[in-house]
């Protein structure tokens, strides 16, 4: 499975305190999203208008609207802002889908570029007209390997005043970035250097907001999580078949749904300990399944340490283990069984604040999706 | 002998540390070391009320720190043919 991690590194305009340039990455199982504005004037000002137009994009997006929809409405109703005081943002977006297949739009603002096999390229873009605005379209795919940067003028204008008549341009931009990929830069180092590059031939110094985000296209890390009996006994053998042959690493949170997992894979499942305490639930152990621990408890503390924003390194019990397992993957999936235990309505869990295993699992979806991980869960 | 006590999620929050700890701690002053074999076990689906465990077999529900010497006693003990 296509993963595209994303990276961004920013510069501020010399004298300023806050960046006039914006971005937001947007992660689903439909598509991978980059969007970065950069908002006229420096300072707040242009922050403030960078923000709004992400925000703008974003929201476009997630109601449903086609990029190109959303990129047209935005750039149309920037024509008001070219003659009124109100908030004008040139901005680059690009939509990623799972197969690798991608579109961008740029208004007024540098074109992708496309490292393709190592080799960068800009991509072509053909103009659309929107109203009196214009976009320019691109398309392409990314295989295995390849990456995609976008970025703000503040990088082709690099070098204006320090020898470079009309800038680095996209042009000196892919040369450099070129030379770098030869030496065998790529991910951050790539974009660290190019932004150092523009420092340099600027005259050492930033002269406008200076923005790069890169999409890297990599094998995604999978995990699957199985938690709680299925709804229905006849459907054991299925939901431990889709279990065990899900791709990456596997985990079963809950006692009963690994008694499950042992009967029907003919596996032994151990406790590993006696050494309980009163806070760490039990862990267990069967071949072919990377974690297993007990159920609500273990998911309801799991949430606890990954919404208190705890270091993750900081402990190795059987809890610890299962966030780095969920934090350390780019995709992750609940199979959650619809089997109900009568004792997990006992008021004493209500009393602890142990979460119900579905409310807690909703939880723990929001709180991954919004580490930019994609979730998917399945009810069994 | 067996002995198996549950730390499924139910039993655990009640306290099945606390009684695995009574269980070491009995079978030594009894010196019951050679004779009993004291393991944890998945979910006895006794989920409500206590503590459950599984003494060769028998389960035993609502076990708890307060009531442990009693059930001792006459689970263990009398099953042995030993006095407290």
């Amino acid at each position: 499975m296509k993963f595209f991690e994303d990276a961004v590194l920013q510069a501020r305009k010399r004298g300023h305190l806050v960046c006039g340039d914006h971005y937001l990455c947007r992660r689903t199982p439909e598509a991978t999203v980059l969007i970065l504005c950069d908002g006229v004037g420096s300072g707040v000002y242009a922050n403030v208008a960078a923000v709004t137009c992400a925000s703008r994009l974003y929201a476009l997006l997630e109601e449903g609207c086609s990029l190109r929809a959303a990129c047209s409405m935005v750039a149309e109703s920037m024509h008001r802002a070219r003659t009124e005081e109100i908030p004008f943002a040139a901005f680059v977006v690009a939509r990623i889908l799972p197969g690798g297949q991608y579109t961008a739009y740029a208004y007024e603002n540098p074109g992708p570029v496309h490292i393709k096999q190592g080799v960068a390229a800009a991509c072509e873009q053909r103009f659309l007209t929107v109203q009196y605005e214009m976009i320019a379209e691109s398309a392409g795919m990314m295989e295995m390997g390849d990456a995609l940067l976008l970025c703000s003028d503040g990088v082709t204008h690099a070098g204006i005043g320090g020898g470079y008549a009309m800038g680095w341009e996209t042009q000196g931009l892919v040369g450099e970035m070129n030379a770098a990929l030869r030496r065998g830069l790529s991910g951050e180092a790539l974009l660290s250097h190019i932004l150092h590059t523009a420092f340099v031939i600027s005259g050492r110094a930033y002269w406008d907001d200076t923005s790069l985000a890169l999409a890297t296209c990599r094998e995604a890390r999978e995990l699957t999580v199985l938690t709680g009996p299925p709804a229905s006994r006849a459907d054991d053998a299925r939901v431990i078949a889709a279990l065990m042959n899900a791709p990456g690493r596997k985990v079963i949170c809950g006692s009963s749904t690994t008694e499950i997992a042992s009967r029907e894979l003919k596996r032994p499942a151990v406790i590993t300990g006696m050494r309980l305490t009163p806070d760490t639930p039990p862990e267990y152990r069967m071949e072919g399944v990377d974690l297993i621990t007990e159920g609500v408890l273990t998911l309801n503390q799991a949430m606890n340490l990954l919404e208190g924003g705890v270091d993750l390194r900081a402990g190795d019990g059987v809890v610890f283990r299962l966030c780095r397992m969920l934090t350390e993957a780019d995709a992750v999936t609940f199979l959650v069984g619809g089997g109900q235990n009568a004792g997990h309505e006992d008021p004493l869990f209500r009393q602890l604040g142990v979460k119900p295993r579905q409310v807690i699992v909703e939880k723990l979806v929001e709180c991954l999706q919004n580490k930019g991980k994609l979730v998917a869960v399945r009810r069994c | 002998m067996e002995i198996a006590v549950c730390v499924g999620s139910s039993c655990h929050i009640r306290g099945s540390y606390a009684v695995i700890e009574k269980l070491r701690e009995a079978v030594a002053r009894y010196g019951l070391e050679d004779e009993v074999a004291l393991r944890a076990a998945f979910c006895l689906g006794r989920c409500t009320g206590g503590v459950s465990i599984q003494v060769d077999g028998e389960i035993i529900s609502g076990v708890s720190v307060d009531n442990f010497d009693e059930v001792f006693a006459r689970a263990v003990l009398q099953r042995m043919g030993k006095h407290a």
